[in-house]
Order: structure tokens, then C-alpha cells, then sequence
């Protein structure tokens, strides 16, 4: 777990390694401060490879409009690539920011890690990771 | 007069509870109403200066009592204006500063945005059209939106001096204001 941005703590994982699944699981205030710290991530997570990202919000207490701009843009990459987002435990207070944007319909939130890495991976896969 | 003259007050200002501005100066200076709270601070134009803001902003609000839901869409309206402003207004020049008024009274809460960089008016940028893939694969532009619907009422003005004014206006999802003995304040409705 790094902590390089204030109020945010990152924590990157290869869950999955055929098709490679990346865990990203943010801890704090995503806020300006956290968001190159959250790019570099996600782009050193693409250059290997990932286009499937698992992104943990469960412990994040605010996000700002840039981050859920960091994550519509990486939605919108990933799917006109065969890939995807799945958002895990995405918090009350977030879901009514992605609410009053309107962008729910886009994002794929799911509350159990099981449901979404069969949505990563395709239903005919036993994700048990 | 101000309560920062008053020794007690600023006894109480300078409580262990009582956030410092990225200047390392005591805030909140708290201005003297008969029947309210005003906090005021100024804060430099920089992203690092914005979290301490949120900070200050949970403690007061939390001080009058504020619900949770209530203080979230302040928050997240206070932050996505003061990042307006270090980038638009300011273009992130760094020596820049920003005056930011907050008053709470029995049924709302506003707070006002004072910079002196470029002006621009809200009313004349269009909400971003979220169907449209290129706008979500661009990923900017969401802030103003997510202020216009967090806050009842948004206003701007910009004075002949070049002072730019913004305020937004919150009402309180119910009456959550309460005397903040903390900061020695008088409770009342001043909104």
C-alpha cells in the first residue's frame, strides 16, 4: 500500500493472470492531489497488459470530478477494447455524486468481489480468486 | 468587532479542534453576527490548499450539527468551485489567493468565493451531455455540474474592480444548525 498523495493510499494487484485482472483498491480522500498518482497506476497496469480493472472504492470517503473522470474515460477506453471496469463497494455518498451526473448507467458497481470478477472474466469462468 | 480581538475568542480559535490554513494562520476568523456564524478564511489558489478547506468545512458544519448528507454536498461543492477557480480563474498561478465566506444559519448555509482572476460566468457553460462517449472518454468538465446539483441556488457576479464573486446556497435538509460552543458563536437564523 503506497501513500504518496495526501489522504489517499493506493494499492495495486494482479488478481487474475489470463486474462490479467488488475485489483485497484483506494483507501481516503481521492481527491486533486491523489490523481497522478491513480494515472500512473492505471497506466502502468495498461502497458502491462490489463485491460480489465477491478476498482475497489469501498474505502474511499471522497471522490472529486476529476477521478470519476479518470474512471469514465478508463470505461469508455476499455470497452471499445474488449475489456472493462467493474467498481466493488462503491460507497452512499459516491453513488449519489455518480447519480446527479447521471453517468450510473455507464459504471458497473458491484457490492460482492465474486459477482464482479465473473463479470470480468465472463459468466462461463469460476472466478474464485 | 471582530471576536479574534477578543482574548477569549481567540483562546477558542486556537483550540487543538480548530483547523490551521495551509499558511499555518489560525482559522476560522470568526466575525461577530447577532444571530448567525460567518467564518472567514483565505486560502492560496493551490490544490493542496483545498483538502485543509474540506477539513475546516466538516468541523464547522459538524460543530452546527450539519447532517452528513448536508455536509457532503457542501464539501464536494466547495472543493469543485475553489479547483474552478485555481485553474480558470487563476490559470494555477501560484502566489494567487482566494476569500472564502461561510455563513450558517437556522436553514441554510452559504458560501461565497471571492478571487480576482479571470472571470467566468456558470450560467454560460452548458451541463456536460454524458451520452456522449467523447465527453465521458474525455472525463473533464463534470465539476460545475456536480455543484449545480449538490447546492439549491448558484450565483455569479463580477464587479467593476475585477473581483469575481460566487456563491452558492445550501438549504438544510432539516434544521441541523446548532450553537457551536466550541467557537464561542451565538446560534440564530441568519439565512
Amino acid at each position: 500500500m503506497t501513500e504518496k498523495a495526501a489522504g489517499l493510499r493506493l494499492r495495486e494487484e494482479t488478481i487474475h493472470n489470463d486474462p490479467i485482472v488488475s485489483l485497484l483498491e483506494l483507501e481516503g480522500r481521492f481527491d486533486a492531489e491523489g490523481l497522478p498518482q491513480v494515472l500512473a497506476e492505471i497506466e502502468r497496469c495498461r502497458a502491462a497488459g490489463s485491460k480489465r480493472f477491478l476498482v475497489d472504492l469501498e474505502k474511499v470517503s471522497f471522490i472529486g470530478s476529476a477521478g470519476i473522470g479518470i474512471f469514465l474515460s478508463l470505461v469508455e477506453e476499455l470497452n471499445g477494447e474488449g475489456g472493462g471496469v467493474v467498481f466493488l463497494g462503491v460507497p452512499e455518498a459516491i453513488r449519489r455524486i455518480f447519480d446527479v451526473l447521471n453517468v450510473l448507467e455507464f459504471l458497473d458497481l458491484r457490492d460482492r468481489k465474486e459477482s464482479a470478477m465473473k463479470t470480468l472474466l465472463g459468466a462461463s469462468v469460476d472466478a474464485t480468486t | 468587532m471582530r471576536d479574534e480581538e477578543d482574548p477569549r475568542a481567540a483562546a477558542s480559535a486556537g483550540s487543538a479542534a480548530c483547523p490551521r490554513s495551509p499558511d499555518g494562520e489560525e482559522v476560522p476568523t470568526i466575525l461577530d453576527k447577532p444571530n448567525g456564524a460567518t467564518y472567514e478564511l483565505s486560502i492560496p489558489a493551490r490544490i493542496e490548499a483545498v483538502g485543509p478547506l474540506c477539513a475546516f468545512l466538516n468541523t464547522i458544519g459538524e460543530c452546527h450539527g450539519l447532517t452528513e448528507v448536508d455536509l457532503q454536498a457542501l464539501e464536494i461543492s466547495a472543493y469543485e468551485t475553489s479547483l474552478n477557480i485555481i485553474e480558470h480563474a487563476y490559470g494555477f498561478d501560484p502566489e494567487a489567493r482566494i476569500l472564502i465566506r461561510i455563513s450558517l444559519g437556522l436553514r441554510r448555509v452559504c458560501i461565497a468565493f471571492i478571487d480576482h482572476g479571470t472571470g467566468i460566468d456558470p450560467e454560460m457553460i452548458p451541463p456536460p451531455d454524458v451520452r456522449d462517449p467523447n465527453v465521458r472518454r474525455r472525463g473533464r468538465g463534470f465539476g460545475l455540474q456536480i455543484i449545480r446539483k449538490s447546492v439549491n441556488r448558484m450565483r455569479y457576479r463580477r464587479l467593476p474592480s475585477g473581483e469575481n464573486r460566487f456563491f452558492i446556497l445550501k438549504e438544510l435538509a432539516r434544521n441541523g444548525y446548532r450553537d457551536a460552543g466550541l467557537f464561542a458563536m451565538r446560534g440564530g437564523d441568519t439565512a
